[in-house]
């Protein structure tokens, strides 16, 4: 009964690549989890892909084979540098209007100024409540609250509300923290979840209250 | 003379019991090597193999401690919370620092102290955040020219002691599992004796002996479980309280054992004569006890077992069904005392629970048990059946909802992680108590391997009395409190006593003292920069002077509770704890290794 259809496939690739416009990912994105449904891949093989962007891509069920067809820019040393830096600097993010002013780790620096593919995603169930709600109860069925602690504030690991993010904040960077894992002890959890099911614990993350102020001077009665 | 019974009696040349009288002294130390016996080195953790933490120096007393200065410091260049002791071998000082485990080997010959050797461990950085409570390290042990002890990530080293060559690199406990290893392991005769972190990951607990030779295991014990696992011999199994088999799987509802925890992360110590090594085993697993119904045997324990071929030959549960993480990871201190008219070999035990124990340790029958600290979960210890009388309404679990004002808490009467010390002078043990009570919300947990398996709401508040702890003096042949040093935050060092009838320990504000050890008065205090989560020692150095050592770095559970005690992270800043709410005023992290002389 396996491979009734034809379903993605993870393939190396030589050169770097940046996704132009989405869509291409999109596509595969959805194409691989009517896979998903089917029962042909799992979770897991489904997200690799999407995410070990720089070394990897898909080609997606009944679509295109050659990676070639994708809409992708690519940047080398050949290529217009220039470009490559003003089609990054539209994909930089600047913080949510309201943001408290404080330390606020987007995103690491990127070489040339050039996002990774990852730090592009968004989360496609953002401000859906029910995501939030469902995120919630994962929170806790995950054992996310062993270490973060109840209402993510903190405990062993980091508080997850307070504004300050070690590996980044954004949407791609805390997808990548909780599928792949972080170095220093944060277990991946992308052999376990799929994507959508990380976009609800994120949802869940987002539509806790913004700290009013981050402190910078700490606990002063 | 007792020998292991297992197969490698022959290569136990230094294993000779000796029973050494200390002149003026009314009880004998069994030595297991001829360097033990030196009070001028410190070569295990617990100094002895009965862990008294006592050196028979004396040029420091109670009259001239007052002129103690430090005279040498040393920056270890880690922030986690420094647990444990330093060792002093051959005129070298070794310090394990916490994650990542650097080894440093101090020329104490030369002027300045210059490294002989800085051993740079392999270790997984995922261990960080394995490790339930910040990613402490307990200490090394010194045998036949090695150094051995344990890596956060699992492995257990040993070390050439002259040249910091690794010698053997032995991976014990699986991270993936949940299991990580702080404890300072204990050398038997040729065996290395080491058990895992992780109760609070739903670990099998296990106890393992390694070659001391080339680091191959031995044998491994379950501390829960199936007989067959646990290394039990229907025939010699002989707990004093206790009848039946496979005690460790019919104790617990279905097969909550397979994932209940019994972590061992705090100290060893054996008796020669009996050939009996003896440790204590941590929670059971989850926190919420209606999942795992029954005694949960042998969690929260103390368990003998022979060395040699590693069958457990008693057991003793201090906390049955233990509803409250009262892990019994504490030292077993062993030594002899006169009890009601009795001279009797015994252990004693300061446990989380608040009560301390003293046991037969060739049988594991409980002589006395009183609580050293406030303790309101269990009236007292029924000494008939060595169990607890339980105040019902301080039961925990999902279904009782938040269980209100239990005293002590989770922090325990006394922390494992400060082992006490005991003067056969003075007949007194050393004790650093907490002085913390909890409410207890549980609520139910799901297993997922390499995630924590706890799900349980906390919250401390101070216990009777306007201060969060004390060090104190407890007799244990009595039961009875000598003496006790109030302070304002709970005391978590562990301590060392000394001929000279002065006992010294740390607090969490960042002092170092010394108290009179008959009386309990203050003599003398040193600020030393951080809060003190380690365990004093004392050497006679080259010039033939004494010296104590301390590290300073507060940490372990402390990382979790003391509030914004950070500066090396920018989005890890934490509010402080409303039952302490001062103490990030007085200390910030920082590992620093001390040393002080007249």
């Amino acid at each position: 009964m396996r491979r009734a259809v034809k379903c993605p496939m993870m393939r190396p690739m030589m050169r770097p690549m940046l996704w132009a416009g989405g869509s291409p990912l999109k596509n595969a994105m959805k194409n691989s989890f009517n896979c998903i449904l089917k029962g042909v891949v799992s979770p897991a093989q489904f997200m690799l892909p999407v995410l070990a962007l720089t070394v990897l891509t898909l080609s997606a069920c009944g679509g295109p084979e050659s990676a070639d067809s994708t809409a992708v820019k690519t940047a080398t040393a050949e290529s217009d540098l220039s470009a490559a830096s003003q089609f990054s600097a539209a994909q930089t993010r600047s913080p949510a209007p309201g943001a408290p002013p404080s330390v606020r780790y987007l995103q690491y620096p990127s070489a040339g100024n050039a996002l990774p593919p990852a730090a592009t995603l968004t989360n496609p169930l953002d401000a859906d409540s029910v995501a939030a709600q469902a995120g919630e109860a994962l929170f806790a069925a995950m054992n996310c609250d062993g270490c973060h602690g109840g209402g993510a504030l903190g405990f062993v690991g980091p508080s997850l509300v307070d504004g300050r993010w070690r590996y980044g904040g954004d949407d791609g960077a805390v997808f990548q923290s909780i599928f792949y894992g972080r170095p220093r002890g944060m277990p991946a959890y992308g052999g376990l979840l799929n994507d959508a099911i990380v976009w609800q614990l994120i949802s869940y993350l987002r539509v806790q209250p913004e700290p009013e102020v981050v402190p910078t001077v700490a606990w002063v009665d | 003379m007792k020998t292991f019974s297992g197969s490698r009696a022959s290569l136990l040349a230094i294993t000779l019991a000796i029973a050494l009288v200390i002149p003026g002294l009314s009880y004998s130390v069994l030595t297991q090597a001829a360097d033990l016996a030196d009070d001028g080195q410190w070569t295990l953790p617990g100094k002895d193999l009965g862990a008294t933490r006592f050196s028979g120096l004396d040029e420091i007393t109670a009259a001239n401690v007052s002129k103690l200065r430090s005279t040498w410091s040393f920056s270890t260049g880690v922030l986690s919370g420094h647990e444990g002791q330093p060792l002093v071998v051959n005129n070298t000082m070794y310090v394990v620092t916490p994650w990542p485990n650097v080894l440093y080997a101090f020329d104490l010959s030369k002027e300045d102290y210059p490294l002989k050797f800085k051993y740079r461990p392999d270790v997984n950085p995922a261990a960080v955040g394995v490790a339930c409570c910040d990613t402490v390290n307990r200490g090394a042990v010194y045998a036949e020219g090695k150094i051995v002890y344990n890596l956060l990530d699992g492995h257990t080293v040993a070390v050439d002691a002259e040249t910091g060559a690794e010698l053997w690199k032995t991976k014990v406990a699986e991270l993936q599992n949940g299991e990580t290893i702080t404890m300072a392991p204990l050398v038997v005769g040729d065996r290395v004796m080491v058990g895992p972190s992780g109760g609070e990951y739903g670990i099998y607990g296990w106890f393992k002996a390694l070659d001391l030779a080339n680091g191959k295991e031995v044998w491994a014990a379950r501390n829960i479980g199936p007989d067959a696992d646990m290394l039990v011999n229907p025939d010699t199994f002989k707990p004093f309280y206790d009848k039946g088999t496979d005690l460790g799987r019919t104790s617990w509802s279905s097969d909550a054992w397979k994932n209940g925890g019994a972590p061992v992360w705090g100290w060893l110590t054996y008796d020669a004569e009996l050939d009996l090594v003896y440790y204590g085993t941590g929670n059971p697993g989850p926190y919420n006890p209606e999942q795992r119904l029954g005694d949960n045997k042998w969690t929260s324990s103390v368990l003998a077992r022979r060395p040699g071929d590693g069958q457990l030959i008693w057991a003793y549960q201090f906390t049955p069904h233990d509803n409250w993480d009262y892990d019994a990871n504490a030292e077993n201190i062993l030594t002899e005392l006169n009890i009601a008219g009795q001279q009797r070999k015994v252990l004693v035990h300061f446990d989380k629970n608040g009560f301390a124990y003293t046991l037969d340790r060739a049988t594991g029958e409980v002589l006395v048990a009183e609580p050293f600290v406030d303790v309101n979960w269990a009236k007292r210890i029924d000494l008939t059946t060595g169990r607890p009388e339980l105040d019902e309404s301080k039961l925990t679990g999902k279904s009782l909802g938040m269980a209100q004002n239990i005293c002590p808490s989770l922090e325990g009467g006394s922390s494992p992680a400060s082992p006490a010390s005991y003067s056969p002078q003075t007949g007194l043990f050393y004790v650093s108590t907490n002085n913390l009570c909890m409410d207890w919300q549980s609520e139910e947990a799901a297993y997922i391997q390499g995630t924590p398996y706890i799900s349980a709401t906390i919250p401390y508040h101070p216990g009777p009395g306007g201060h969060l702890g004390a060090f104190i003096a407890w007799d244990a042949a009595t039961g009875k409190r000598a003496w006790a040093i109030k302070e304002k935050f709970p005391v978590w060092s562990g301590s060392v006593v000394t001929a000279g009838d002065v006992v010294f320990y740390g607090t969490l504000d960042g002092w170092f003292k010394a108290a009179n050890a008959k009386t309990g008065e203050l003599l003398w205090k040193f600020k030393v920069g951080s809060g003190v989560v380690g365990a004093p020692i004392t050497y006679r150095g080259p010039d033939g002077k004494q010296y104590v050592a301390v590290y300073s770095g507060i940490g372990g559970d402390w990382f979790l509770l003391a509030g914004d005690v950070r500066s090396d992270d920018p989005a890890d800043i934490r509010p402080p704890p409303d039952f302490a709410p001062d103490l990030w005023r007085y200390t910030s992290q920082g590992g620093r290794l001390w040393i002080c002389a007249l």
